[in-house]
């Protein structure tokens, strides 16, 4: 059988929670931000994981790159477990897979040229500073930011916010990754742009064979751009389908909700009866009993209190975790 | 239901100016904008971000941040001229007449002050009443709103909610004295989807209930076919489409709008090419001249270098624009 690119398998972080500055942590108390999180992604795929703020999803993220330490889990990358290797193999694991983050203002240093930022990863691994201007030159032209020699020179206050998410994916794809991870790369931009941006990773996907893994909370986003989606909701994974699967037969309330709370930008929809939940996300230090949906369910049963539904398979590559899925 | 109802429409813009005298030059953020709303109409004013919607917003509601000004053009509520009124007048009739939601309630939230304080501070200042009523209303208010344990809530202070219960908490205030007017510039922009649902829905609510129209400024063409009755097309600084919603999103004209509604990435549209509209809002210190969108338009022709008017095309739509779309 052939080896998925990333694997992540029963996933979990919590966090100790202080109540204040200078006092301890609460004994016994803990956030659940991620809390057991199994899936598998294969080379060339996008995995969309949405969810609300406070979701984990974030979370799940920096723990696939191991930015943080989890609590328990392990983490495939191509069959090594991130977590085994020492910062040396970490270092050259972390050339095949990258991060483009949210906000370009933020991840890009404002003291240096982009050429600087661009250069910087193959100076520090060795590379001449002649041959590491002609690779950021080609991935300034791989984005499109022509003429590159233009840009080269230039400071991140000088880009729009869309060249500036140019410029972060053109730094993700030094060293030819295989996989990059991308937290809500859109978000902060204008819709006009986030077209721009999503088409560009689209067509890199294409050229380059990228697969890639998507923290985002727009369905929209997801829908143009992902292959598979996996639902979270406090820190588990309530569904995870194909997109067109997920879109058409949502069978979790939960995703069923989502859909249904997104508007849609055609006048017809407003007479569509849409399913609004109540209450908002609680808190991850008190989960509530059972499933954890209970309590913000449209259509929460005795049962669902009782014990945590699994994971379970309802159609071939469709997993629900619900004990009264919808039809 | 395509135009504005006879007589006096609840609000109405016209022909504003609002300039930025900046070091580099004087910046036009709003340049010729007529808007009206009419009684219980909502009315939604869409664009990117920086072509001035939300300037628009605060020149109505007198609050143009230094060093701005309204260079041009009067803003009328009624029958009376609000744009020339001093501060003293303008604060008896924010918050009484015209009120406001804003995109992030902590920021327009005091964060020192409890959720009582603030909306009976709103209720004393308009109306004749006691503390002991205001109070008595403000858990009323809340409750309408659709708060949980309003007695409770009203002792907090802002960071103790979360951001869906916020806004709805900026929503009370803004209701609390029966607007005739309510302008929410992005009110859900900062929220969750589910809970993004909950306020519009809310707000919907809220405007039938209290018979007030509603100025909806987004971004989101998705929120404005949900909720708006009419829509503007804003594009640096001025008009350049305007109708009913559906003459907006089934028989857009300009090149423009048409951009926005195919770069919209719905979740009822999959997979297909991502569209997008090239370049970005062109500086409005120097903006192009004639058609400001011709610098990224695909159908800009010569004539486009003189500017063009806002014309009516149809039965209440109006099209600034040489090259008109056709139907799709």
């Amino acid at each position: 059988m052939r080896m998925p690119l990333l694997e992540v398998v029963d996933l979990k972080k919590t966090f100790p929670v202080r109540t204040g500055f200078f006092s301890g942590e609460l004994k016994g108390k803990v956030v659940h931000a991620v809390d057991g999180i199994s899936f598998k992604v294969e080379a060339g795929e996008t995995l969309g994981l949405v969810g609300e703020s406070g979701c984990g999803k974030t979370t799940a993220l920096q723990l696939m790159c191991r930015l943080i330490e989890p609590t328990s889990g392990a983490v495939y990358f191509e069959g090594t477990n991130v977590y085994d290797l020492d910062a040396k193999a970490l270092r050259d694991v972390r050339r095949e897979m990258k991060l483009v983050f949210q906000d370009p203002y933020a991840s890009l240093n404002p003291r240096r040229t982009i050429g600087n930022t661009l250069c910087r990863q193959f100076t520090i691994r060795g590379m001449s500073k002649v041959k590491a201007k002609e690779e950021a030159t080609g991935l300034l032209e791989t984005v499109g930011l022509l003429p590159a020699e233009d840009f080269f020179a230039r400071h991140p206050h000088e880009l729009s916010g869309g060249q500036r998410q140019r410029v972060a994916v053109a730094r993700a794809l030094g060293f030819r990754p295989k996989l990059i991870f991308a937290d809500e790369p859109v978000s902060a931009l204008d819709m006009s742009v986030r077209g721009q941006i999503l088409g560009l990773m689209k067509k890199l996907q294409k050229s380059n064979g990228l697969t890639y893994v998507f923290v985002t909370h727009d369905l929209g986003v997801v829908r143009s751009i992902c292959t598979k989606i996996a639902v979270m909701y406090l820190g588990k994974i309530v569904e995870f389908a194909d997109v067109e699967e997920l879109f058409l037969k949502p069978q979790h309330p939960y995703t069923k909700a989502l859909i249904s709370s997104t508007p849609i930008p055609n006048p017809d929809s407003r007479n569509v009866e849409q399913l609004v939940l109540s209450g908002e996300v609680p808190s991850p230090i008190d989960l509530p009993p059972g499933c954890r949906f209970s309590s913000r369910c449209p259509v929460k049963q005795d049962d669902c209190v009782l014990k945590e539904p699994e994971l379970l398979e309802v159609r071939k590559n469709h997993l629900v975790a619900c004990y009264h899925p919808l039809a | 239901m395509n135009s504005v109802k006879k007589g006096h429409p609840t609000l109405h813009v016209d022909d504003l100016h609002t300039w930025f005298d900046l070091r580099a030059g004087i910046l036009k953020a709003v340049d010729g904008v007529t808007i009206e709303v009419g009684e219980r109409e909502a009315v939604g004013l869409v664009g990117e971000s920086g072509c001035g919607k939300s300037v628009t917003a605060f020149s109505i509601m007198g609050l143009v941040p230094v060093p701005g000004k309204i260079a041009a053009g009067s803003i009328s509520f009624g029958d009376r001229c609000i744009s020339t009124l001093s501060d003293d007048e303008m604060s008896k009739i924010r918050g009484r007449d015209i009120s406001m939601i804003f995109q992030d309630p902590m920021t327009y939230l005091n964060p020192v002050f409890s959720v009582e304080r603030q909306i009976t501070e709103t209720i004393l200042l308009h109306q004749p009443i006691s503390k002991q009523e205001a109070r008595t209303r403000t858990v009323g208010l809340l409750r309408s709103t659709g708060i949980p344990e309003a007695e409770k809530v009203t002792k907090y202070y802002p960071h103790q909610l979360s951001g869906g219960m916020r806004q709805r908490v900026l929503i009370a205030m803004a209701i609390a004295c029966n607007p005739s007017l309510i302008i929410a510039d992005e009110p859900t922009t900062a929220l969750d989807v589910t809970v993004q649902a909950q306020i519009l829905r809310l707000i919907k609510r809220m405007k039938e209930e209290l018979k007030t129209s509603l100025l909806l400024i987004t971004h989101d063409l998705g929120i404005v076919a949900h909720m708006c009755d009419r829509v503007y097309v804003m594009y640096a600084g001025k008009i350049v489409e305007h109708g009913d919603v559906w003459q907006i999103f089934k028989h857009a004209q300009h090149p423009y709008t048409r951009g926005l509604l195919e770069c919209v990435l719905s979740i009822d549209q999959f997979k297909r090419e991502i569209r997008t509209i090239d370049g970005f809002v062109p500086n409005l210190i120097h903006p192009p001249s004639g058609c400001r969108f011709r610098t990224r338009c695909a159908f800009a022709t010569a004539e486009c270098s003189n500017e063009p008017p806002l014309t009516q095309i149809e039965e209440g739509h109006y099209l600034a624009c040489y090259n008109p779309q056709g139907d799709r």
